[in-house]
């Protein structure tokens, strides 16, 4: 009997006990994204499990192609299929709405999506007043009447910060006193332990036409807001009504505070030259909040000297103005060559992650005045 | 707790060096009476080389990438009661002060994980990609063995040890791969690069920990000894309402170290 023996049948049995097992099949079963010919844009709503997919007016969606984005070794099927139905591409004609699941690798996790095919019409004049989700979130309604289309907003990245206990506490929230009816309150709010390691201390209230890709929220933030729908008319101003106060520290994208300077919201709308369908400009659209992106054909912006701390809800009133030398096509316009985005939010170099915590700005009764 | 901890065991390990002084100055009639008694007391330095692992390692984790120990001291003071005439079974009771340590990384798949904010607002799901962990805690520990004497040079101890934790960390965080929050159905987060989310799950660490011990000592010389123990904990190191890291976790260290017997 000696002690190396026992020593050694202890270390022994650990190691053997500490093995690798086999891998594990997959468990996720998701959409995590949807492409596709003629997608103009699609939003997936990872509450709802909800994939809208906007095509344009007078296209043909009986041989719709849907190329889905899955966990690995996840699996999708219609759940009633057509019999024009050649995966990937599938017949929309019948129904616009159809039921898909989305199986994971090991079988055990069954996800229902909804899938739906839109024409898309982008309206013109929003107020605010609809939610699609109020939690865990606020998500809103592009307008009142389609209930389809929604704004998109940064409130998706917000969740993976944990710090909002409620649907209050994000940087986008409707609120109930509007210029008429409710309105949306966009707040600039920390990120906390979670976003200031990561280079992104502070999270602007936002709220834009386009979608948000959770997917890139911390690796690409700039990348992961996807502005503008295609639009067919040309715009000629966009008018509304705001509030603002500015936060109190104005912190730099490390979260060192920047000593005199001010913070100030922004409002503007872009109309910009997509070469593709899928194409869309990011949070980058004023690089390094001077530049101007070459996509873009026509901007109507808030003046800095307009965009002053009130109480009181002010007008605004902008005009699309040329950018880049360039000039609308008429044909391009009508066949969807150009998408527009409309944007808002509360601290103008948000997309950088500079601003102050606190700053608020109130948006209400905007309206995209276009060409006949 | 802690700060008083450390003067503490070095009162109680000075008490029996002083002890010892002093039988030795009275003319080795302490000692004498000692042995005529059946008592040895010793004590012990080392360090804990080790890890703190599921045992067996679970299926989320995919690779064991690194692993590093930190240096962790122990201090240990003890007294052994020899049981029959010819002094071969004997029973010892020790006072250590532990000190476990390590860091490490693995790939995992799937691995379940909350990160919480100081809002107290929490963000939740299922990591694929790479951990690093840094485990250190530091115990006072109580080892009750069964002593048995080979020979004059050899003997081999074993039995359980009662640990109370002073502090602990369990913290570090999540690289390169992707979180699918807020379950398997949810929305995809990738992270590359230097992009990392922290995690700290020192608050939810148990107290309490208890395991077994077994090991072997030599002696080098008259006073100077040599010894290798395993401790192993039986119970996990989580509290048992904490559910996040969905396995239990060991940790199992060998002492390596000398002591010196009076």
């Amino acid at each position: 009997m000696n002690v190396k023996y026992i020593l050694s049948g202890f270390l022994l049995s650990v190691s053997v006990s500490s093995c690798i097992q086999d891998e594990a099949l997959n468990v996720e079963a998701a959409i995590d994204g949807c492409t596709g010919t003629n997608i103009q844009s699609a939003t997936i709503d990872h509450l709802r499990k909800e994939v809208e997919v906007y095509v344009l007016d007078g296209t043909d969606i009986s041989q719709q192609e849907l190329i889905f984005t899955l966990p690995e070794g996840a699996t999708i099927q219609a759940e009633e299929t057509e019999t024009n139905d050649r995966p990937p591409l599938y017949d929309f004609s019948q129904k616009v709405l159809r039921h898909f699941v989305v199986t994971s690798e090991d079988g055990a996790t069954k996800t229902p999506y909804i899938v739906r095919v839109n024409k898309l019409a982008l309206p013109t004049s929003f107020s605010f007043e609809e939610l699609k989700e109020t939690t865990p979130y606020n998500v809103f309604y592009l307008t009142n009447a389609t209930g389809i289309m929604q704004w998109a907003s940064g409130n998706p990245g917000y969740e993976l910060s944990g710090m909002a206990l409620n649907e209050t506490q994000y940087p986008t929230v409707q609120y109930p006193v509007g210029y008429a009816g409710k309105c949306v309150k966009l707040t600039t709010l920390s990120t906390g332990s979670f976003g200031k390691p990561l280079g992104m201390p502070i999270a602007a209230g936002n709220i834009f036409i386009g979608s948000f890709d959770t997917q890139n929220a911390v690796l690409a933030p700039l990348q992961a807001t996807h502005m503008g729908f295609p639009f067919t008319k040309r715009p000629t101003r966009m008018t509304g009504w705001f509030k603002y106060k500015a936060g109190e520290t104005f912190t730099d994208k490390a979260g060192n505070v920047v000593t005199g300077k001010k913070d100030r919201g922004d409002i503007y709308a872009v109309l910009y030259e997509a070469p593709t369908s899928d194409f869309t400009l990011d949070g980058n659209l004023f690089p390094d909040g001077t530049g101007i992106d070459e996509h873009i054909v026509l901007l109507a912006r808030i003046p800095e000297q307009e965009m002053t701390e009130t109480d009181e809800w002010k007008k605004f009133d902008l005009e699309f103005t040329p950018q880049n030398g360039k000039t609308v096509n008429a044909d391009d316009l009508k066949n969807g060559k150009y998408k527009l985005a409309v944007v808002f939010s509360s601290s103008v170099m948000g997309a950088y992650f500079q601003g102050a915590v606190g700053s608020e700005l109130y948006i209400d009764e905007v309206e995209i005045i276009c060409e006949n | 707790m802690k700060k008083y901890v450390t003067p503490i065991l070095a009162l109680f390990l000075g008490g029996f060096a002083l002890a010892g002084h002093a039988q030795y100055s009275s003319s080795h009639k302490g000692l004498l009476w000692l042995a005529s008694h059946g008592l040895d007391y010793e004590i012990k330095a080392g360090i804990n080389i080790g890890g703190t692992s599921p045992l067996p390692l679970p299926q989320e984790i995919r690779s064991l990438d690194s692993y590093s120990p930190g240096l962790a001291i122990t201090l240990e003071g003890n007294a052994t009661k020899w049981l029959d005439a010819k002094q071969k079974w004997g029973l010892s009771v020790g006072l250590r002060l532990d000190k476990k340590d390590m860091d490490t990384k693995a790939t995992v798949k799937n691995y379940g994980m909350e990160i919480f904010s100081e809002t107290g607002g929490k963000i939740k799901g299922l990591w694929t990609g790479g951990v690093k962990t840094t485990v250190k805690m530091s115990y006072l520990t109580v080892p009750v063995l069964a002593n048995y004497r080979i020979s004059n040079r050899w003997k081999v101890m074993a039995g359980p040890y009662f640990s109370y934790m002073l502090n602990g960390e369990f913290s570090g965080n999540v690289y390169e791969g992707h979180l699918r929050t807020p379950d398997a159905s949810g929305s995809r987060v990738n992270f590359e690069g230097e992009n990392k989310a922290a995690y700290d799950f020192s608050d939810n660490l148990r107290h309490f920990q208890w395991g077994v011990q077994v090991g072997g000592e030599w002696k080098a010389y008259k006073h100077l000894n040599v010894h290798a123990d395993l401790t192993w904990g039986l119970n996990d190191i989580f509290q048992k309402d904490f559910t996040t890291v969905s396995f239990a976790m060991y940790p199992i260290y060998l002492n390596l170290g000398f002591g010196y017997e009076f």
